[in-house]
């Protein structure tokens, strides 16, 4: 029922960078000879994404996460592999394929920034060549879904971040594209604006089905969004699948404080691991990830008296963070 | 065409959301050009003529050339800040719209602030043809407006191999300023005053001879051979090696993207 | 001194990691200068005219192509955005002297860029055939006094700068300013015709002026074109010149960022 809607097949990259090294010496050295080295930015990448879905595409800086989006969009030509996304090869017959996605890039303004919103939207109603009825249908269906209709008469400079962003998303989705790719879309946004911004990313999704692609450094935008998540480090993939089989591999056994009434009985439990224990406290580590919290906790009350409890859970940017480290990127 | 009338529109319309600079702006690029035609004027001053041509007669070419470029300027100003475009990566935007890229990036920009200089330059060139004796034909009306238009096809291949050259490098773009400058200096002159190579040079690699020194000899009745006249014609062939090259160039950025 | 050599060094720095840059801007002088001297030996054809005689007139083209960006009109578009977005109050935060910061930092960064490219536009130029070429200068004190002047005019056109900069405080913009700038500092220093080929009245307002100290004094001192003991009175001038310029530009930024304190940046 599901198509897939972008296959990625074996896809490298290759750049040639020149060396420099500090220093005045090597600067006038260099002046005269430059040194090239030759970096694999991408080394066969493989992946495909079924139509409607939503996936995280993340890494850590320099790993080669632009460098596939810009494959993806038609602007950069690989060095060897396959790419076919709905059906086009993007960096061939490019007028063309590019009527099939859009793409926002947080830290630049699609927008024309001394005048409204609005007059961007007829611009790129020109440059899409779309239908003015299919333009009003759709104007109006993404003022509904992205709240726009107080901030679209304003010039985009004076626009808050926030705001911008729900008319940067608008702007990507005139032509109603297929595919949507979101280039750290939520940077610099504060904590409200971001809650807003997801909510709208994913009504967006649920409702008209088209496709996205994720790049971001916010874990809680993965989390909010994402099912499945591609994680790429050196140019390589390392992980594909859904987040929680990977919070569940990587996340540490859960930690409960406890607080109870003085005793000096010492706690004894069938499924857990008491890791310290004082006269009114302690804290004790379930042995099995699966194991419930609450049986434990019952089982607590019949031996003391508790006050207070706390579950310690790592978050996802620690487990992201302890991955990049066990895989060395 | 439609498309490029609205984004000019648009540029205008933020343009004059700063009204200051714009005024400032505009009465900058005035001044250049009537301090530059000052200069000229001294010259002839001090020595009267240049080879067998007058004041007025290397007013007019100069009015001719500075006309045109300013036009250029004003239209083209997206090439000929296709650095920035590059930099701040604008042109990835560029890419992923379904529209030529050239005219999209000549659709970046638009500077009304040189209508200072375009106003200017065409009163050098109304007061210079008012001063010089030309018997005004049919053919002759025909021949200046082919060799405005010349003028300005040159110029327009000019930016856009300045432009070509920002998808190899953008730090050596001085360079590339020989051919818009330098070629606007050059042209203010009848290039046979110039030495044989580098008349050469301006006739066959960068065709500004046949914009102005050949078809500039039958307008003024130098010459009456409408061949001559006619010569702007052969600047499409500079302009479409132009286009070629560009097109070489964007090759180079989809495999580099840099 | 510690801290102006250190500028100095990070000017010449960057420089160097701009190769592209300092092979164009070369050739860009290279080329300017030869089709100067084309289109001046084209008037000089019909005989010559009064000023300069040709030979003088090719040598001083050469030179000013050589030493252009220790002369020329380019302004720092850092210290520009600076002042018009209102960052420059930052700079209070360091104990140096702003005037002296930007004095530094445009007098280090002309030094670093001539150092590139004077040698290889004076080598090329002075074996050119056909008489297009640089000549020697006509003695070991002319040269001496040429190198004197021509770094003091740098000096000069850096204090002229500087003022250049205090005047954004007042339009706040330098888009349009910086042409209007551009177009009086190359008519009145010589950049568009030679100040010796102007008209009496118009060199006579151009010697007035301190511009012309910068872009024409010390090339016409090589050039023989101003003798050697007239040179020595001129080299008071600049002395004088360059008092009058920084003092009034550091009188004038001390006022105004004492307001821009008050108003809090």
């Amino acid at each position: 029922m599901e198509k897939e809607i972008i296959q990625v097949k074996h896809i490298s990259k290759r750049f040639k960078v020149s060396k420099r090294e500090a220093g005045l010496k090597n600067a006038i050295k260099s002046f005269f000879k430059r040194n090239y080295k030759i970096i694999n930015s991408l080394d066969d990448i493989n992946f495909s994404i079924k139509e409607g879905e939503i996936v995280g595409y993340i890494g850590p800086n320099g790993a080669g996460k632009s460098t596939t989006i810009k494959i993806m969009c038609g602007i950069l030509v690989p060095t060897a592999g396959e790419c076919i996304v709905n059906g086009f090869i993007p960096w061939k017959d490019r007028k063309k394929y590019v009527k099939n996605i859009g793409v926002v890039f947080g830290q630049r303004s699609g927008l024309w920034w001394d005048v409204p919103p609005i007059d961007s939207f007829e611009l790129l109603k020109d440059i899409y060549e779309i239908p003015q009825k299919q333009y009003e249908e759709k104007l109006n269906e993404l003022m509904e879904y992205l709240n726009l209709q107080d901030i679209i008469n304003i010039p985009t400079r004076q626009l808050s971040l926030g705001q911008r962003m729900r008319c940067e998303l608008a702007s990507a989705l005139l032509h109603n594209p297929k595919i949507l790719f979101l280039d750290e879309p939520t940077i610099g946004l504060d904590a409200v604006s971001k809650l807003a911004l997801r909510k709208c990313i994913k009504q967006l999704n649920e409702k008209t089905n088209v496709t996205i692609i994720l790049t971001t450094h916010d874990m809680q935008d993965i989390e909010a969004l994402t099912e499945r998540i591609i994680l790429i480090g050196k140019g390589k993939i390392l992980y594909d699948g859904s987040l929680n089989d990977i919070k569940n591999q990587y996340n540490e056994n859960r930690k409960i404080n406890l607080k109870f009434k003085y005793t000096d009985k010492i706690i004894n439990l069938p499924n857990a691991n008491i890791l310290e224990q004082t006269e009114e406290s302690a804290s004790i580590v379930l042995k099995h990830n699966d194991e419930s919290i609450a049986d434990v906790l019952n089982e607590l009350t019949n031996q003391v008296e508790v006050v207070d409890v706390s579950i310690e859970e790592m978050s996802t940017d620690d487990i992201i963070a302890k991955l990049y480290n066990e895989l060395k990127i | 065409m439609k498309l490029y009338f609205k984004t000019v529109l648009m540029n205008i319309k933020s343009q004059l959301e700063y009204k200051k600079a714009f005024i400032i702006s505009t009465f900058g690029s005035f001044l250049i050009t009537f301090l530059l035609i000052i200069a000229v004027y001294f010259l002839f001053l001090n020595f009267n003529q240049v080879g067998d041509w007058t004041f007025y007669e290397v007013a007019f070419l100069f009015g001719l050339s500075y006309f045109n470029f300013s036009l250029a300027e004003m239209f083209l100003r997206g090439l000929d800040h296709f650095d920035e475009t590059i930099r701040n990566g604008e042109f990835d935007r560029l890419m992923i719209r379904p529209q030529n890229l050239l005219i999209q990036s000549i659709c970046m920009e638009f500077d009304l602030s040189k209508i200072g200089r375009i106003v200017q330059t065409l009163i050098v060139l109304v007061i210079s043809i008012s001063k010089i004796n030309i018997d005004w034909t049919k053919y002759k009306i025909l021949v200046f407006i082919l060799m405005n238009i010349g003028c300005f096809i040159i110029f327009f291949a000019i930016f856009i191999l300045k432009a070509t050259f920002c998808f190899w490098t953008i730090n050596g773009l001085e360079f590339m300023n020989i051919l818009s400058e330098g070629g606007k200096k050059v042209a203010q002159y009848p290039i046979n005053i110039y030495e044989k190579w580098f008349r050469l040079f301006f006739t066959y690699i960068v065709p500004f001879g046949i914009v102005n020194y050949f078809p500039v000899m039958y307008l003024f009745g130098k010459s009456n051979n409408l061949y001559f006249g006619i010569t702007p014609i052969g600047t499409i062939v500079f302009f479409v090696t132009c286009i070629f090259i560009w097109e070489i160039g964007v090759k180079h950025y989809e495999s580099t993207g840099s | 001194m510690r801290k102006y050599i250190s500028f100095f060094k990070l000017s010449f720095n960057v420089a160097l990691q701009y190769r592209t840059s300092a092979i164009a801007g070369i050739l860009t002088q290279f080329f300017w200068g030869i089709m100067q001297i084309l289109i001046y030996r084209a008037f000089y054809k019909n005989g010559a005219g009064t000023g300069m005689v040709l030979e003088q007139l090719v040598s001083y083209i050469w030179l000013r192509q050589a030493f252009y960006s220790l002369i020329n009109h380019v302004t720092d578009s850092d210290i520009k955005s600076s002042i018009e977005n209102g960052n420059v109050a930052f700079e209070l935060i360091k104990p140096i002297n702003l005037y002296w910061i930007w004095f530094s930092k445009t007098s280090s960064s002309r030094m670093a860029a001539c150092l590139l490219k004077c040698i290889p536009v004076i080598l090329i130029a002075s074996i050119l055939p056909g008489n297009i070429n640089l000549n020697g200068p006509a003695s070991l004190g002319t040269f001496v006094l040429f190198a004197v002047t021509l770094f003091l005019g740098m000096f000069i056109m850096t204090s002229i700068i500087n003022l250049f900069y205090i005047g954004i405080f007042y339009t706040m913009t330098s888009k349009g300013t910086t042409s209007i700038f551009y177009a009086l500092l190359e008519f009145f220093g010589g950049g568009f015709i030679p100040i010796a080929l102007m008209p009496k009245l118009w060199q006579t307002i151009c010697y007035l002026l301190p511009i012309s100290l910068a872009t024409d004094l010390p090339f016409r001192i090589y050039t023989g074109n101003i003798n050697i003991l007239e040179g020595l009175k001129y080299v008071v001038v600049q002395f004088i010149w360059l008092g009058i310029l920084v003092v009034l530009g550091s009188i004038l930024l001390k006022k105004i960022m004492k307001n821009v304190v008050i108003q809090g940046g």
